[in-house]
This record gives structure tokens, C-alpha cells and sequence, in this order.
């Protein structure tokens, strides 16, 4: 029993110790001080207001944003409709194509990088966004497609067939039971695809420009050669929004159950 | 039962795959070749990254003549060994513990698992850095409770860049084993433990056999990452602890020799997928012999 008891404690602990950097990052946003010493007494927002007067990290903010809606768009257009081939149609080598599509998510992102600034440069795509967020689709694409695939697995043939032995035309069928039907899943794929791109770093390190610079962009040489709390309110605020989105893809899977 | 029309599938199946094909093909595979390409070109002369339609095996023999690349090779090999070991050592009784929670607290501790995976990478380094500095929390524990006296130095040296790589590594490792033991029948240990199975025997008998797909995938993951360690050994590490990912981010982005770079790249590439297939089939061999 002691033994139980304290197995489930080390094992908590250990979470929390995993959570760590992430809550001290936080934490730190809110010192008063020049330095990065945490807050005991007095809190400040101080930071979070030079973080919002300043052009260049709010520009930064807004490029993560766009980018990653950016990136969720060419997800969603390239995902989707692998995902139905890989759930509905036979075809042979599926198994293959179902495994290259994880391939991005297994490599390790600084080869990916190095090959693709030249590629980019290549393309006479250097120095745009488009760049950024066609290489994190990379990333976004084989969430959604993996997501809409298993919930496309999950819904019985039967409904469908029903509804068109009730005369709906395949056009009547997608939009009015199928999709219903996936779009939780669809949904947490797209809000997935978004944090990947928010937090995705390597890749931008090769490819972004001043101009296109998103916001991990930016904190690497802070980060590098100082260590201010503007990087800490950056990361607390990428921090705030990546959990609200895990909370909200939990809540969207956890309801088609 | 419908019988399912092969070719007028493929058809559709062509179409409805070809926006995501493209996408590989053009940001993902071209960029390995082009890589592969990069390494065969001639030093940039004067501007650009290389010289186009140049062939060369310079950048390679000058790379394996260098003292210095044999050095990072094998830090880089000891440090990936050294962080899988590491992250195999605490993931599997962390899934194991997590996949013995009841569901609502499981679902709190995946939670906990994933968020640190998808925050950014910089952003976990960043308060690892804050909490190691001398000033960091670490060290104010430490020494509030007297086990040193002085503030230790904890980054900016080797001990950083395997702690750094750990904590990086360490939820991709945990995701996977928790998946491989959702995937075994919850009835088996039970009924082990009901014929007379102590909990270690059970464990060793019953869990860790089916439970062995899942620790290769993980083991083999964590090694491929380990192995283009980069953001770790850079940022917690010193200029001492420099591997090939390091090197080839020096050599192209800082110094632009991007063809030399592409080279090293390229060994790397090569190092992973060797690794990754002989341990593959190595582990397959070891299984087959185990369970005749």
C-alpha cells in the first residue's frame, strides 16, 4: 500500500517536473524586475505592456498567426480529401502512401530545414510566407489527415447507405451526414495544424527572413544572447494559447465518443 | 456485399491524393534530394550558397579527413546513446504509472505529457535555462536546504545538453508507450495475477513481451531525434558540446558553406536510417530467437 501510494506521488511529481519549464516561463513573465528573477511579492504586467508597444514583437505575433492559419488552410485542402481515399476507396500501395504522409512528423526537422531553404530559394519562393506555411503543413497535414481518416472509419456505412436509399444524391450525402458527422474531428485537426505551426521553430530558423520572421523566430536570439522577460511573456502567451487548444481538441474528440 | 471496383477506385484515389502527393513531393522529398544534389556542388564563389552544375566529392573527402568531424560524430552518437537510454529509463515506468490512472486522471496526465511536446521547443529551453542558472530555482533549492554551498553549474555544459535533450525527448517516448499499452488486452494481467503471478512476473512475462512493438517504436523514434540533437546542445550546452545537427547549422547558416553543410547533412541522414534499419532488424532478430 505505501509502496502504491508512493509510486502514484513520483509519478505526479515527475509530471510536474515535465511542466516545469513551462510554468516557470510563465511565472517569470510577471517579475517587475529588469531580470529574470520570479516574482514573490509584487506582480507586474510591465512586460506584457513593452511586449504590446513593441513593433517588432507584436509583428512577429501577428506573422505566427497568419502563417498558421496560413498552414491550416493548405493542411485542410491537401488532408481532407487523402483522408477519404485512405478510409473509403481500395487501392493498392495505400499502406505506403498512409506511411510517407507520417514521414515529416519522424525526421528530424534540421535536415528537413537544411534541404529546404534551397528548395524554397529554388521555387523563387524565398522570403515569403507562403514558404512558412507550405513547410508547416508539413506538419499539419498528417494530423488532419489521420484525425478525419479514423473518424471516417468510425462512421457506419450503413447511415450513408441509408440516406441514399432515401434518394439523397452523393453531394446530399457528404454534406448532410457525413460531414456532420466527421467535423469535430476535422475541427481538432485544423486547431492542431494551427499550434504545430505556432510552435514550430527549425523550420522557420532556415526559412523566415526579417520579413517573415514568427514569433520563435524572434525569441531565438533573445534567447541566444539574452535572457529578458519579453522572451518569458512570448512564451507565456504561445503557452496559453497551445493549452487552450489541446483543451478544446480533447473536448471536441472526447464528445464524438 | 458490394464487391469494391479496384480500378475505377484507383482512379479516385489518384485524384483525391494528388494536393497532399504534391505537397510531399515539392517540401518534403525535394528537399532531400536537393540536399543529396547540394553536397556534390562547389563552394559558393563570391555570392549565393554554391555553384550550380558543379560535381564534386570535395565536400565529402575533406569531411571524413577531418579530425574535428570524427570528434562530432562521436559526441554525437555517445550523447543520442546516452539521452535514449535515458528517456527509455523514466518514460517506461511513467507509462506505465499513467496507464495505471484511472481515466479522468489519465486524461489530466496525457495532458500533462502533451503539452510540453507541442510548446514550442524554444520556449521549454528557455525555462529550463531560467530554472539552471545560478540564480534559477535549482540552485535557491539547493542551497535553502543545504546540500551546497556555492550555485552549481548546471547548463552550458554537457550536463545541460543531456538534460536539455531528456526533457525534449521524453513526451514523444511516454505518447507512444502509453498507446502500446492501451493496445494490450487489460484482462491478461489479471488473469496472470489470478493464476498465481506475482506483479513482477507479470510484468515480465505478460506486459513487457507485448509491450515490445511499442518500446522498439519508441526507442527507435527518441534515437532518430537524439541523433539530429540540435536546440539542447546549442542553447544548454557549451561550445564543447557540438553535434552534427550544430554543425551543420554552423556551417551553412553561420559560415554559408552551404555545400560542405549538405554533406554533413547528408552523413547524418545516411547515420539515422543505417541506425534505424540494422536496429530494426537487429530487434527483430533478438524476438524471433526469444519466442520460438
Amino acid at each position: 500500500m505505501i509502496v502504491r501510494r508512493l509510486g502514484w506521488l513520483l509519478g505526479w511529481l515527475s509530471l510536474l517536473l515535465l511542466l516545469a519549464p513551462l510554468g516557470y516561463a510563465c511565472w517569470l513573465s510577471f517579475t517587475p524586475d529588469e531580470f529574470l528573477t520570479p516574482p514573490m511579492r509584487a506582480w507586474s504586467l510591465r512586460w506584457y505592456s513593452e511586449f504590446f508597444r513593441s513593433p517588432r514583437w507584436t509583428s512577429a505575433l501577428s506573422q505566427s498567426l497568419l502563417v498558421g492559419g496560413l498552414a491550416v488552410l493548405f493542411s485542410l485542402a491537401t488532408g481532407l480529401p487523402l483522408a477519404f481515399a485512405l478510409a473509403r476507396l481500395h487501392f493498392r500501395g495505400k499502406l505506403i502512401v498512409f506511411g510517407s504522409v507520417l514521414l515529416p512528423l519522424v525526421v528530424p526537422p534540421v535536415l528537413l530545414g537544411i534541404g529546404l531553404l534551397p528548395t524554397v530559394q529554388a521555387l523563387g519562393l524565398w522570403g515569403s510566407t507562403l514558404s512558412l506555411a507550405f513547410a508547416h503543413a508539413l506538419f499539419g497535414m498528417p494530423i488532419v489527415c489521420w484525425l478525419t481518416r479514423a473518424a471516417l472509419v468510425g462512421v457506419t456505412p450503413d447511415l450513408e447507405s441509408a440516406a441514399r436509399g432515401l434518394g439523397a444524391s452523393t453531394g446530399q450525402v457528404l454534406y448532410r451526414v457525413t460531414l456532420p458527422l466527421i467535423a469535430p474531428s476535422v475541427l481538432a485537426g485544423a486547431i492542431m495544424a494551427f499550434v504545430l505551426s505556432l510552435n514550430e521553430f527549425i523550420l522557420s530558423l532556415f526559412l523566415a527572413t526579417p520579413e517573415t520572421e514568427t514569433l520563435p523566430r524572434v525569441l531565438w536570439p533573445n534567447l541566444r544572447y539574452s535572457l529578458s522577460p519579453l522572451v518569458a511573456v512570448a512564451s507565456c502567451i504561445t503557452i496559453l494559447v497551445t493549452s487552450a487548444g489541446i483543451g478544446i481538441v480533447a473536448w471536441l474528440l472526447r464528445a464524438r465518443r | 456485399m458490394r464487391v469494391p471496383d479496384t480500378s475505377r477506385h484507383s482512379f479516385a484515389a489518384v485524384f483525391l491524393a494528388v494536393p497532399a502527393m504534391m505537397l510531399l513531393l515539392v517540401f518534403f522529398a525535394g528537399p532531400f534530394l536537393f540536399l543529396l544534389r547540394l553536397s556534390f556542388c562547389a563552394p559558393p564563389a563570391g555570392h549565393g550558397f554554391y555553384q550550380a552544375d558543379t560535381w564534386t566529392t570535395l565536400n565529402y573527402t575533406a569531411l571524413f579527413a577531418d579530425a574535428y568531424f570524427h570528434q562530432v560524430v562521436l559526441f554525437t552518437l555517445l550523447l543520442a546513446l546516452g539521452v535514449t537510454g535515458l528517456v527509455l529509463l523514466i518514460a517506461l515506468p511513467l507509462s506505465l504509472f499513467i496507464h495505471s490512472l484511472p481515466s479522468r486522471q489519465k486524461a489530466l496526465a496525457v495532458a500533462a505529457i502533451v503539452l510540453p511536446k507541442l510548446a514550442s521547443m524554444l520556449v521549454v529551453v528557455y525555462g529550463l535555462q531560467a530554472m539552471l542558472s545560478s540564480a534559477g530555482i535549482v540552485n535557491e533549492v539547493l542551497q535553502a536546504i543545504g546540500l551546497v554551498r556555492e550555485p552549481l553549474r548546471l547548463s552550458r555544459n554537457l550536463s545541460g545538453a543531456i538534460l536539455g535533450e531528456t526533457y525534449l525527448l521524453l513526451p514523444y517516448a511516454v505518447l507512444v508507450l502509453v498507446v502500446g499499452l492501451e493496445r494490450i488486452d487489460a484482462a491478461l494481467v489479471p488473469a496472470a495475477r489470478g493464476l498465481g503471478a506475482s506483479p513482477w512476473q507479470a510484468f515480465r512475462r505478460i506486459t513487457l513481451p507485448l509491450l515490445t512493438p511499442g518500446l522498439t517504436i519508441a526507442a527507435q523514434l527518441t534515437l532518430a531525434w537524439a541523433l539530429g540533437a540540435f536546440i539542447g546542445p546549442l542553447l544548454l550546452g557549451s561550445p564543447d558540446e557540438i553535434t552534427l545537427a550544430v554543425e551543420v547549422h554552423r556551417q551553412t547558416i553561420e559560415n554559408n558553406h552551404w555545400p560542405r553543410g549538405a554533406a554533413t547533412a547528408a552523413s547524418l541522414l545516411i547515420g539515422v536510417v543505417l541506425l534505424l534499419t540494422t536496429s530494426g532488424l537487429a530487434i527483430r532478430w533478438l524476438m524471433r530467437r526469444s519466442t520460438p
